[in-house]
């Protein structure tokens, strides 16, 4: 599903001493099957974005268009079948684990949707988040953290959801764990083709994950554009409290220092070396 | 509604009642509430909500916030009013509606009664929307001190109600959120019959207790590891201090009262 940001504005609170303008005329596209990452700096407006995508909280002004949906100010009598096409992983999704086993609450989405899921789903969706089919009958619990995070991921991916949101599903994991849950998703996004929305601190994921990367600054969008051209504005994103990627940083620096310039659009240290061994075959000279 | 209620809210401000000493601010809130309830003539009345209504005035707080956060309070403060106009049955008949008689003591009942409770509420409200809930525990805890003498727990009770206030606001914060990750997962509390919408609560509830909990014991451990132990010889961050404006307003409200007493009779 195609998504569509017209003119979105939200405030917190409107009408009150608190009122808070969090959106400020927010317009952009998401294409169908896109790899969508947002950056920004503390507040700057990403969470409540993603939270206008399934009517959990719904524009002041503006319309968002979600393939046949409509969302704006008013109340949508079909929200709870957009629901299940947008599956959001919030920040810490462990925290909404309540069943007295890992098998139910897993099946708590479908449950509410009214799909069908058979145990063979379930071991599916289980090896795709790194857990064992044992789990199914454990109490989330007793899991460790990482465990739980895993589980309440696979309860959203368990919907299969045609548009996947997710709100830094890797804060506080292990850099392994965080690197195959980061893989995860890219495989599901290249295997289903499916839409996917990341919102990350993390420079090095935007980079290397996402097609399109919207950056958000006081609740406006300041740029979007493809990773590779965002990230080559390293003072304009310094000005917005950003940094670059390290590659990006260090390929700035071979610029600077070496004169080599990198003119591809895959940032991989694969690429990049390769692009630099070449030019140095060619006879580059070291200033 | 939650979000436009404000009793027990505070709002922060520097206006003069936002200065004052919370001490200061309680005794007056307690001294006025005692009042209200000896107030018999219209005067006095008058009296009363012109300074309550003054105070008000000073917060700088929007009138249409003050007016539309009272709502909820709006509706007990009209059953009061209905309830005592429709059941005393003293005095003369002044007219009947619906073959009710309407008599002339009830309704000067129900308009005094009435007016006693909205100030009641409407001057402890504007107490608690200009202090913010530490001072107010503070100065609770320093008003009870003498209580210290017949081992009455006055700082343990202090810091209770200071680490409740302190957390409401982070488990509403808590609700918010996992409400709001269990509707993206298709929960409904809104619709639906009521057994279905009371066990809705559930994904709600055991989330939150199971946060709440790990919270505590968090701050248990946090609090030890920094050396905390209750309350002798513990030294304050925020001493009180009287300043020239909590004199004057001593001044300004000691001449309120006495003007009450002269026109109480």
């Amino acid at each position: 599903m195609d998504i569509v940001f017209k003119n979105v504005n939200y405030i917190y609170q409107q009408k009150t001493p608190f009122a808070h303008h969090a959106l400020k005329d927010i317009s952009f596209n998401i294409k169908k099957g896109s790899f969508t990452a947002i950056i920004g700096h503390t507040g700057s407006g990403k969470s409540t974005l993603i939270q206008q995508l399934n009517g959990i909280i719904r524009p002041t002004s503006g319309e968002i268009q979600i393939g046949p949906y409509l969302l704006t100010n008013e109340k949508n009598k079909e929200i709870k079948q957009l629901r299940q096409h947008i599956g959001i992983v919030f920040q810490y999704p462990e925290h909404q684990l309540f069943e007295e086993t890992v098998k139910k609450d897993i099946l708590f989405g479908p449950k509410n949707f009214g799909l069908k899921r058979t145990d063979d789903d379930l071991v599916e969706v289980l090896q795709h988040v790194g857990l064992e089919p044992h789990f199914l009958e454990r109490s989330p619990f007793e899991l460790s953290g990482g465990q739980m995070r895993r589980v309440a991921i696979a309860s959203i991916l368990i919907s299969r959801p045609s548009v996947l949101v997710l709100d830094e599903p890797t804060a506080g994991l292990d850099p392994h764990g965080k690197h195959h849950m980061m893989e995860l998703f890219h495989h599901l996004h290249k295997e289903n083709d499916q839409t996917t929305i990341l919102v990350t601190h993390d420079m090095e994921d935007a980079l290397r994950y996402a097609d399109q990367v919207v950056v958000l600054n006081k609740g406006s969008v300041e740029m979007i554009d493809h990773p590779h051209v965002i990230f080559k504005q390293q003072e304009k994103l310094k000005e917005l409290g950003l940094d670059v990627p390290e590659i990006v940083e260090s390929l700035i620096y071979m610029q600077d220092r070496l004169g080599f310039s990198f003119q591809g659009t895959d940032y991989t240290a694969q690429s990049i070396g390769k692009a630099l061994s070449n030019w140095l075959k060619e006879g580059a000279k070291i200033e | 509604m939650s979000e436009s209620f404000i009793v027990g809210r505070y709002v922060p401000g520097d206006s003069f009642v936002h200065r004052l000493d919370p001490r200061l601010k309680i005794f007056i809130v307690f001294i006025y509430v005692i009042i209200v309830f000896t107030a018999e003539t219209f005067q006095s009345y008058l009296v009363l909500f012109i300074f309550a209504l003054l105070s008000a005035f000073i917060t700088r707080i929007k009138w249409s916030f003050i007016i539309k956060g009272l709502k909820p309070i709006w509706f007990i403060i009209i059953i009061t009013f209905l309830l005592h106009i429709l059941l005393t049955r003293d005095g003369e008949v002044l007219f009947s509606v619906f073959g009710f008689a309407i008599y002339k003591e009830a309704v000067l009942q129900a308009i005094e009664i009435t007016a006693r409770l909205f100030l009641l509420i409407f001057v402890t409200t504007i107490m608690t929307l200009t202090t913010t809930p530490i001072e107010l525990t503070d100065a609770i805890e320093f008003i009870l001190k003498p209580l210290n003498k017949v081992k009455f727990p006055v700082h343990e009770l202090a810091l209770m109600m200071s680490i409740s206030l302190r957390f409401i606001p982070t488990l509403m914060q808590e609700t918010e959120k996992i409400s709001k990750a269990q509707a993206s997962r298709g929960l409904d509390v809104t619709t639906g019959p009521i057994k279905e919408r009371v066990k809705a609560i559930i994904p709600l509830l055991i989330p939150l207790f199971v946060s709440a909990f790990k919270r505590a014991e968090e701050l248990a451990v946090a609090m030890e590891a920094r050396g905390y132990q209750g309350g002798v010889g513990r030294t304050k961050f925020r001493e009180f201090t009287l300043k020239n404006i909590d004199y004057l307003t001593m001044v300004i409200f000691a001449f309120v009262i006495i003007l009450f007493f002269l026109l109480r009779t």
